[in-house]
């Protein structure tokens, strides 16, 4: 492959507003929350003229994972109760669900949710602010991976075709073939989408945590759940097995083996309910 | 009861509860024996997971001796990492917690 590849990849991303399966809703919205001033309401109402989008939203904002007591019933109520970030990934998620189903990827979302859920655990461990935002995070930390396998089936194609045991990390391979991995490709798209650092540094940097810049706690969070959920076996991204574990990212995190334990029995009862939002 | 995905379905399971179609119609009842020609139609229904008896746990009929293999096989490429190690043993830990049980009254080896 020629040393352009990169270049050529992040191009083709810059370009991904033309996306058909990338909702017009979802373009105008990327748009609209760069403002200063725009408000619950019309971001609420804008998404919901989408009805099928507005669905999926509300169901996953009232899954059991937020275990909010009382039902969001309406679009606007989830970006007073989630914040707006949430609800834009949650947008996206829903688009990106949609396009993982179509494309047979079931096992990416069970793996992505898995990674969300456990995120989520971590991040009320660590009494974290917004552990709304890591479980998008968490959701979407793979996104690029739809990207170099479903809408480039040829860049997909020949990533798997190179690595047929699947003994070898994607992310290698896919270095080796194009000089960029899915992280990469997912940081792009999330810069294209103008999601705020605490959602693009950890799917850009799920797999090197330590060159998080301004939001280090969320990389690592999405770092160790990630490498938690392939140990556990929840879903399946592409490559069956525990990717490298960052030190500097487990010490963020700071899991003692008591907490460890009990992240997993809890994530693990999570993941019972996770066929719900298959 | 437990809940099990499509892909981990075995003839010869017992549904523990009916399987209904995306209309909500039963498409087979509880308490049949499932055979290759029901799992596959299952399939072509895009069920993502159904009920069958058994315990909860013993993923796929899987025994724990199976399951710690596979634990280890995830774990081939960073075993001499001693914080996966620490990974890897509350990973066994919580197996061994939620599926010793299951497994000995099945009569399979505890270990």
């Amino acid at each position: 492959m020629s040393p352009s590849a990169a270049t050529d990849f992040r191009n083709r991303i810059e370009q991904l507003g033309d996306l058909p399966t990338l909702p017009h809703v979802v373009q105008k919205l990327a748009s609209m929350i760069g403002r200063p001033n725009v408000s619950a309401e019309e971001i609420g109402s804008l998404i919901e003229k989408d009805q099928v989008l507005a669905a999926k939203v509300l169901r996953l904002a009232n899954s059991p994972f937020y275990g909010f007591p009382s039902r969001i019933a309406s679009v606007p109520h989830a970006v007073v109760v989630l914040g707006l970030n949430v609800v834009k990934g949650l947008t996206l998620c829903a688009t990106a669900h949609d396009i993982m189903k179509d494309a047979g990827l079931g096992q990416l979302w069970r793996h992505s949710l898995g990674v969300a859920i456990t995120a989520q655990l971590l991040g009320k461990q660590l009494e974290m602010k917004n552990v709304e935002e890591v479980f998008v995070a968490g959701l979407l930390h793979d996104i690029g991976k739809v990207i170099l396998y479903v809408k480039w089936p040829d860049v997909g194609k020949k990533i798997r075709a190179a690595n047929p045991s699947g003994d070898r990390p994607m992310m290698h391979v896919e270095h080796d073939l194009y000089e960029v991995s899915h992280a990469e490709v997912g940081g792009w798209l999330a810069n294209a989408w103008h999601l705020p650092a605490t959602l693009r540094e950890p799917i850009l940097f799920h797999h090197q945590p330590g060159a998080a810049q301004d939001a280090q706690l969320q990389t690592a969070v999405v770092h160790v759940a990630d490498v938690l959920v392939k140990g556990m076996a929840c879903g399946n991204p592409g490559d069956e097995w525990v990717p490298p574990l960052s030190r500097q990212a487990w010490d963020l995190v700071g899991l003692d083996t008591e907490s460890l334990a009990g992240c997993i029995s809890r994530a693990s009862e999570e993941f019972l309910a996770i066929d719900d939002y298959l | 009861m437990k809940r099990v995905i499509l892909t981990e379905l075995l003839p010869g399971m017992v549904l523990a509860k009916p399987v209904t179609n995306s209309a909500g119609l039963p498409v087979v009842a509880e308490g049949a024996v499932l055979d290759d020609v029901m799992i596959a139609r299952f399939k072509k229904l895009d069920l993502p997971s159904v009920f069958v008896e058994g315990e909860a746990g013993s993923a796929g009929g899987k025994t724990l001796a199976e399951l710690e293999v596979e634990l280890e096989h995830r774990f081939r490429h960073v075993c001499q990492d001693p914080l996966q190690q620490t990974i890897l043993t509350a990973l066994r830990e919580h197996l061994h917690s939620t599926h010793g049980t299951a497994d000995l009254e099945k009569g399979a080896p505890a270990s």
